[in-house]
């Protein structure tokens, strides 16, 4: 296990007619690889808004955020667009899925910019990753012919395509029933055991079953819950 | 991101969407209704330029004294040949004769007009040799039509003789000596003269009768001074191309002259097919252009949430717009090849059928490049221009707002 992200003082906050909203205020936290995080919270807490900028797809105000031993700030667009490809994988509420491929052609879209994976291994791997979320019988439907739990695990796997060092997943059962939430839940503990850093944000109270480290998001600080 | 995988995954996007495959029909249609009627428009002032104006009548001026007084005063026929692009210029009376011959039978009454020619008025000779300075020869129709009802018959009827034996063969053209003293005038003397047939040419590219036969001026002088009918003159004057009429004219206005086309040019109904022409192919390409940018745009509005999770997969911008570009130029260029090769289909086609009645008018419908570039130009280039804004504006914005963008 390591510390793979470290932020400190990170603030952000929103200005919107006159009116200013701080959303997340001096955070320090820290987050290392093999395990499961929970980030819990109200409504407009500021979930999102943080694991967005651990996501590199959203910025701060002000503070640090160090990935990797290595201070973002400095970063250009590309060397951000290259750490996601390499080490984020992002899960949505949304699926988000492209419907016109198949599903095992959707997981092969992040390694279309990874040289490192061969052409002639994209196909195995995304069946292999397909299979790890037990969809080994869906990999050539499309993302309308599955299920809101089948489309999240094709969302999973597509996340793994580039076997990243840290998945960040922001309510990834918020559209779908407690039976597959189970499910989406005991996949992405099996990813934290395999070495993975997993966040997740969510409002069910059942992660506490899955995670290693619970987080809660109040008035724009973050706070510790429990260690397991 | 490889070029090849840009490729086959565009080609998934598009294929597998129903919607995608109409819109690229209904420009693939566009383009082919602009390609015909660009290639209409373009043989058909090919076939004005290159056969209507072979016609000589239509740049044939009849020139007369402006005023009456001097009429029976001859003309000043060596000034007249002096003007720049005069080809020719000879008394009227020699222009055309029309009488019996020869070649009378149970299907033909074998009345033919001769008409004179010289060697400056070049007449195309499809087969066998042109007249030089030979005497006694003839160059007919290649489809002669030794008939006086030539006239009503339709060009269409072709080969009415039968070509191959034409050149060869020989006619007595029958014309008769008056006495123009007589109060009705009365035949002297009745006259045949034997011709051989050198030569034919095709009418359709003069634009005459099929009893029309070419004989040299000389041979023409003799009949028509034979003959000597009393006859008011004039002198005609030959130019050499329809661009230059005006400025004859001109020249001929400054010598005290006044002269007249003898067969004037209807301009009006190439000008109106032309234009309808015109009219259809900017109607066909503006539909296609508009069709093609408004399915652009709203594909890359449709496809802004894409954007963004390949922006969150960890795709740059970069990768992003080599992605769209690489796309929507391949989509519109395969469709504007697959017009390309429809027409080309449908060109072997119709000119095996229904266009090969044409080839009796000596239309020839042309292939031509002009038609190509246009609507490549048009089709492929505009939208082309269009959608790079789009895709530039679209991949500027932040993921965030990428991915809350609803389809
Ligand atoms: N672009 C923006 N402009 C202004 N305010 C914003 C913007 N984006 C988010 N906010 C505000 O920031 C706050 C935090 O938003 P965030 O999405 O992080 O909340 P959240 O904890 O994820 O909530 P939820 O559980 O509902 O998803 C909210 O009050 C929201 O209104
Ligand atoms: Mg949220």
């Amino acid at each position: 296990m390591s510390k793979i992200i470290s932020v400190n003082h990170l603030s952000k906050s929103y200005i919107t007619e006159k009116k200013r909203i701080d959303i997340l205020q001096e955070i320090n936290v820290e987050f290392e690889t093999g395990k499961f995080y929970a980030i819990m919270g109200h409504s407009g807490s500021g979930k999102s808004t943080l694991i967005n900028i651990l996501g590199l797809i959203d910025n701060f105000d002000s503070g640090k955020y160090i990935l990797f031993g290595k201070d973002i700030t400095a970063m250009t667009d590309n060397e951000l667009s290259k750490i996601r490809m390499k080490n984020i994988g992002f899960i949505f509420q949304e699926f988000y899925l492209n419907n016109t491929l198949k599903a095992w052609e959707n997981v092969v879209v992040p390694m279309l910019i990874n040289d490192e994976i061969p052409k002639k291994e994209r196909k195995e791997r995304a069946c292999k990753l397909l299979k790890m979320v037990g969809l080994e019988d869906r990999m050539e439907h499309y993302p309308k012919e599955l299920s809101g739990g089948e489309q999240q695990r094709v969302a999973i796997a597509r996340a793994l395509a580039n076997n990243p060092k840290m998945i960040l997943a922001d309510e990834p059962t918020g559209n779908l029933d407690e039976e597959h939430e189970e499910q989406i839940f005991n996949i992405l503990k099996e990813i934290s055991k395999s070495g993975k850093c997993v966040i997740v944000v969510t409002h069910s109270n059942d992660v506490k079953k899955y995670a290693d480290i619970i987080y809660k998001i109040s008035n724009g600080k973050i706070v510790r819950q429990d260690e397991i | 991101m490889k070029f090849k995988d840009i490729l086959k995954f565009s080609f998934l996007n598009i294929s597998r969407s129903k919607k995608n495959i109409y819109i690229l029909l209904v420009v693939i249609l566009c383009s082919l209704i602009s390609l015909f009627s660009l290639t209409v428009l373009v043989s058909f002032n090919h076939f004005i330029e290159s056969n209507y104006y072979k016609n000589i009548g239509f740049r044939t001026l009849n020139v007369f004294y402006a005023d009456g007084s001097n009429m029976g005063k001859p003309i000043d026929t060596k000034k007249l040949k002096q003007i720049n692009h005069v080809v020719e210029v000879f008394n009227s009376k020699y222009a055309t004769f029309t009488s019996n011959s020869s070649l009378e039978n149970s299907k033909y009454d074998g009345i033919i007009t001769l008409n004179a020619i010289t060697e400056n008025l070049q007449l195309e000779v499809v087969k066998g040799e042109n007249i030089g300075d030979k005497r006694n020869v003839a160059i007919c129709p290649i489809n002669f039509y030794p008939d006086s009802s030539a006239s009503d018959l339709s060009l269409s009827l072709k080969n009415n003789a039968d070509d191959k034996n034409l050149i060869g063969k020989k006619f007595k053209f029958k014309y008769s000596k008056y006495n123009n003293n007589a109060e009705r005038p009365e035949v002297i003397e009745n006259f045949e003269k034997e011709f051989e047939i050198i030569g034919l040419y095709n009418t359709n590219t003069t634009m005459t009768n099929a009893n029309q036969c070419y004989i040299s001026m000389d041979d023409m002088k003799e009949i028509v001074d034979t003959v000597n009918q009393n006859k008011v003159t004039s002198t005609y004057v030959i130019v050499d191309s329809l661009n230059n009429i005006d400025s004859v004219v001109n020249e001929i206005d400054n010598m005290g002259y006044y002269s007249e086309v003898t067969t004037v040019f209807d301009s009006k109904i190439i000008n109106n097919f032309s234009l309808i022409c015109n009219i259809i192919s900017l109607i066909s390409l503006s539909v296609a252009v508009i069709v093609l940018v408004l399915y652009i745009r709203k594909k890359i509005i449709n496809e802004s949430q894409n954007i963004g999770v390949l922006r969150s997969l960890g795709y740059t911008k970069k990768d992003i717009k080599k992605y769209y570009l690489i796309e929507i130029l391949s989509s519109i260029l395969i469709t504007y090849l697959f017009s390309l090769l429809m027409f080309g289909l449908l060109y072997v086609l119709l000119k095996n059928t229904i266009l090969s009645s044409l080839n009796l008018y000596n239309i020839d419908i042309v292939i031509n490049l002009f038609a190509y570039l246009t609507t490549f130009s048009i089709i492929v280039i505009i939208p082309y221009l269009l959608s790079m804004i789009s895709i530039y504006k679209v991949t500027n914005k932040t993921i965030l707002k990428l991915m809350k963008m609803e389809e």
